[in-house]
């Protein structure tokens, strides 16, 4: 089939046009990811459930209860922490006061009652949280040089030292 | 002390990587110059590099990895068709101002310089490698100077995609049946994008009879077990994969902005270019759309000093400027040998990997500065001795166990610049995509599969694949081009999309899908069965 620069443009345009990426999700989810140490980040839909307790006339904070899953007794010990999440939101910044130094962490969404009943809405994936530094880092400056130039010149900030070039 | 205990080994690798930009259905598009400018300024100056060193003899060692977006890009005959007309017209360019600058003697020998550059590029290009540089390399590779490893598909970063552990393995079995397939060889060691690695992603590695891959100092330093030899031994992450760790020292001469080489007074100053400074009039034909200035690889000043005019770029000085720092990186390392030798149990391995993009591009003098160095350390009277991590585990046994920690090399040393404000909004479109390929596959199991829906299948999971790039959060928190890493993560996530709801209503149009298989034509052989949950769990 021969297909000219034309034809692959307007195909290109018209997928873009009609099926840009849209989140619907039917069954709540919830997603934990890691970001550095003592800061995980979380996104989440709530899905269609009916038997949420969210549309109430005042609705109970929704809450993020987030343990190490590398002691399963740490749960059941209330080695938990609960973290006030954004209604507004589908996603979050999540910091931890006093996390065990790295490893696998879970995470529930839920609603958490009066009566310390807590109505989980979605169970999350396991991430492991990054290790604490005892060692200082010299991290590489931003990396991928060629992905920063750009059509307008740009005023060295990738590359730039004292003498007006070089690494940041 | 003797000599023997003054020994040690210095493993430079270079980790050469691009994001796949191919635009066939424009006819001509900026971000292409990317390639393009990497393969004149760093790729063909590198391979130049290593048949001088060839050519004389030099028992150098190097480590190369290659990511498999620029494989296939390097092998792309639209692309490489692209750059040859990019070259002449560099090469038109640097003509032009051998006669615009016959009044000033000083710029003209810098016009006439590029000319010599761009005929060599060129004859490297098209005489010597008949416009595949992966011939180059290869030749290198199987002389055992130059050892190749390569990387992910598309240089996903695998921490964030770990949500799915199918995700991380075909990003990882995907990049290596494509450097197989263009390099005919299965590598050793792989690079993990970004050095992002996290506990586990060894397993899938070992999967993939990979033997080692690199993390920065810190997932060493900050291991399971304190390791004892500190950043200067691999680690065994517990299943016989090996994690060596950069050296802090090495990285900061190369790449600090108070210590590195590349802000010398004396080097070629990047942001000067002829492209900006010149007379639209007369530049209009050699940038953007005649009208949008853009570097043209042309430039006549030295970095010279903060808040001075520039000066004009002199070679020889700046020639002699990387012999000195040359010896100065080989004598720091000569002395970090010795006195690492007193306090190890077995000869230290000095691990200094870097971008490749870095040697020609910003730093025009790095190429030269490689070959002084590799030449240098090849010198039997160095106590620095080039060596790759391959040969290095060859000959050391009874590496220490711990598994390193949840590291990358980029800023603050972990995710943040993957996942911060800037970008997160992609990474529940890129979760749920990766889960709707993996359910879709699932779904077709039991069915027959006609030629239509296997093409179709495997062009979803290339969209897949080319939306997991690791090029486009980091695009999007530099804050350069991001309208591009915006329209190419929207263009992959609304072609898969697509292809999933037509695949899903048995209405999958031919002519749309050879438009997406013409536009997105990496990785050929690609399997869609790879993303059967119950195979990978196998």
């Amino acid at each position: 089939m021969k297909l000219t620069q034309l034809d692959l443009l307007e195909i290109s345009q018209e997928i873009k046009q009609c099926y840009a990426p849209k989140m619907l999700a039917s069954t709540p989810k919830l997603t934990l990811m890691p970001v550095a140490p003592k800061h995980l980040y979380a996104y989440w839909n709530l899905g269609n459930n009916k038997s949420i307790p969210l549309q109430e006339s005042t609705p109970l904070p929704l809450t993020l209860r987030i343990y190490s899953a590398s002691d399963k007794n740490n749960y059941l010990n209330k080695g938990y922490e609960d973290i006030p999440m954004n209604r507004t939101q589908s996603q979050q910044n999540v910091f931890l006061s006093n996390p065990a130094n790295g490893g696998p962490y879970q995470a529930s969404l839920g609603i958490c009652f009066s009566d310390n009943f807590f109505d989980v809405i979605a169970d999350s994936n396991l991430t492991q949280l990054p290790q604490e530094k005892p060692f200082t880092i010299q991290a590489k400056p931003s990396s991928r040089s060629l992905l920063t130039s750009t059509n307008k010149e740009i005023k060295a900030d990738i590359y730039n030292n004292d003498s007006g070039q070089g690494i940041k | 002390m003797t000599d023997l205990m003054k020994h040690g080994f210095l493993s430079i690798i270079l980790h050469a990587h691009l994001p796949y930009v191919r635009h066939p259905e424009h006819e001509s598009f900026f971000e292409e110059n990317w390639l393009f400018e990497a393969i004149t300024e760093c790729y063909i100056p590198l391979i130049g590099v290593l048949d001088r060193l060839q050519n004389d003899k030099v028992p150098y060692r190097l480590t190369l990895s290659l990511s498999p977006p620029l494989i296939s890009m390097l092998r792309d005959e639209l692309l490489q068709t692209r750059y040859l007309k990019y070259l002449h017209q560099s090469l038109e360019l640097a003509e032009k101002e051998i006669i615009r600058t016959r009044l000033q003697p000083e710029l003209q020998k810098l016009a006439r310089l590029y000319r010599r550059f761009y005929k060599k590029t060129l004859a490297i290009y098209q005489d010597q490698y008949g416009y595949d540089l992966l011939i180059a390399f290869k030749k290198h590779h199987t002389a055992g100077t130059l050892k190749l490893i390569t990387c992910a598909a598309t240089h996903g970063l695998l921490p964030l995609l770990n949500i799915s552990e199918i995700a991380v393995r075909n990003q990882i079995k995907i990049g290596i049946e494509t450097f197989k397939a263009n390099l005919g060889f299965s590598p050793s060691g792989f690079w993990l994008p970004e050095c992002a690695y996290y506990p586990g992603v060894e397993t899938l590695l070992a999967e993939a009879s990979i033997n080692y891959f690199f993390v920065d100092s810190h997932g060493i330093m900050n291991a399971s077990q304190r390791p004892r030899n500190g950043v200067f031994a691999p680690l065994d992450c517990g299943n016989g994969v090996m994690a060596f760790a950069r050296d802090p020292a090495s990285s900061r001469q190369v790449w600090s902005s108070q210590e590195g080489y590349p802000g010398d007074q004396d080097y070629r100053e990047y942001y000067k270019d002829i492209g900006f400074d010149l007379d639209l009039d007369y530049i209009a034909p050699y940038i953007l759309d005649s009208d949008i200035r853009i570097s043209t690889g042309i430039k006549y000043y030295r970095i010279t000093g903060k808040d001075l005019p520039k000066e004009i770029y002199n070679p020889k000085k700046a020639r002699a400027k990387v012999q000195q720092h040359a010896q100065d990186f080989i004598n720091k390392r000569q002395q970090q040998i010795i006195d690492l030798n007193t306090t190890m149990d077995r000869p230290p391995i000095i691990i200094a990997p870097y971008d490749a993009e870095l040697f020609g591009h910003w730093w025009f003098e790095g190429p030269h500065w490689l070959e002084c160095v590799l030449r240098l350390a090849s010198n039997p009277s160095n106590y620095v001795q080039p060596m790759s991590c391959c040969d290095y585990l060859e000959q050391q046994s009874g590496h220490q166990i711990a598994t390193p920690s949840a590291s990358t090399w980029g800023d603050q040393g972990y995710f943040s610049y993957w996942l911060n404000e800037t970008n997160n909004w992609i990474y529940p479109f890129l979760h749920k995509a990766e889960a709707e390929m993996e359910q879709l596959v699932s779904d077709f199991r039991d069915l027959t599969i006609n030629s239509l829906q296997k093409r179709a299948l495997n062009q979803a999971a290339r969209s897949v694949l080319l939306a997991q790039a690791s090029d486009w959060p980091f695009i999007m928190k530099s804050g350069t081009t991001t309208e591009y890493a915006n329209k190419r993560i929207t263009d992959h996530l609304a072609r898969f999309n697509y292809l999933h709801d037509a695949i899903r209503k048995n209405n999958i149009d031919n002519r749309y899908l050879t438009a997406l298989e013409i536009m997105d034509n990496i990785f050929p052989t690609i399997n869609f069965w790879d993303y059967l949950p119950s195979k990978n769990n196998n």
